[in-house]
């Protein structure tokens, strides 16, 4: 984060411009696996992690869900890539794209604001890089990936952005000094 | 507060993110069976003061159901495992016989 990292307690942005793409399948099955690979060019993440270059991110979800998060340029491309690599095999793959909005925490507290919005341990021990947590925020289902030690994204349904927005504003500011927001249209 | 590690996820959910699905281990009576398994398929339950196997979703979490092994009076948790099974697996059960010698639970023991 160079000069785009906000100043204040922590930074509060609203990532757009990203897709987003359910997949259904069985994920411990190994054909499964390398096909995700091979159209996706990143490691398959573990149990209750993502793995991510940047822009482009895969998320475990469930034993059966992957969630695969892509600029939206790049989202018909992503879908025949997919499509191609697992082509035979059991799948249901989905475009989730304007189903849900994204929140990116930035800074060095963000655990402790997590901490006022999440009833799970948000600790280095409890919330590692990489994890990916399916949870609520106060009042509505979420999920947050801890992308770096001074990072969290935060993903909610679109329904519910409002809210969410509202939330972390007002946990920030009530908690802790200082806020400061900027919306970004492209998640890098 | 009631905190249950989901068996799929294999995390820690508290109560709030989990929905309550009531006693576990029930066998489905549906066309054809007669009226009384119907009924009490349908509508008997068992209420205990201790031991209690229970279905769980995780709800805000992966989605999944699961079942729960634990004390209505204490709130201690036995334990948590898979719903594929019609019945508790040995080491639940045997966490059960530990903790509750001599414990019973409608056909199980
Ligand atoms: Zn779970």
């Amino acid at each position: 984060m160079s000069d785009s990292q906000p100043e204040g307690y922590v930074g509060l942005h609203q990532l757009r411009g990203l897709s987003m793409l359910t997949l259904r399948a069985n994920l411990s099955a190994t054909k499964i696996k390398s096909g995700i690979k091979k159209a996706t060019g990143l490691d398959f993440p573990k149990h209750g992690m993502h793995t991510s270059n940047g822009a482009k991110s895969l998320g475990w979800m469930s034993p059966d869900e992957l969630l695969i998060i892509v600029d939206s340029d790049e989202c018909v491309q992503t879908i025949e890539n997919l499509n191609k690599a697992l082509v035979g095999q059991h799948i249901l793959l989905e475009d989730m794209s304007d189903a849900r909005a994204m929140f990116r925490l930035s800074g060095k507290n963000i655990r402790e604001v997590l901490a006022k919005l999440v009833p799970f341990d948000t600790s280095h021990s409890g919330f590692a890089v990489g994890s990916l947590v399916r949870t609520r925020f106060a009042q509505v289902a979420g999920a947050a990936f801890m992308t770096s030690n001074d990072t969290v994204e935060l993903m909610c349904f679109r329904s519910v952005q409002d809210y969410v927005f509202g939330l972390l504003q007002e946990r920030i500011a009530t908690w802790f000094r200082g806020l400061s927001i900027a919306v970004s249209l492209k998640k890098n | 507060m009631l905190v249950l590690n989901c068996p799929y996820c294999g995390l820690d959910k508290d109560e709030t993110e989990l929905s309550a699905g009531g006693e576990a281990h029930l066998k489905r009576f549906g066309p054809g069976s007669s009226d009384e398994d119907f009924e009490g398929y349908l509508f008997e339950r068992t209420n205990p003061k201790g031991l209690h196997f229970e279905r769980w979703r995780c709800a805000f979490g992966c989605g999944k159901w699961f079942h729960a092994a634990r004390c209505t009076a204490t709130l201690e948790v036995f334990g948590t495992y898979k719903a594929q099974t019609l019945e508790p697996p040995k080491v639940i059960k045997d966490v059960i016989t530990t903790k509750r010698p001599g414990w019973s639970w409608r056909n199980f023991s």
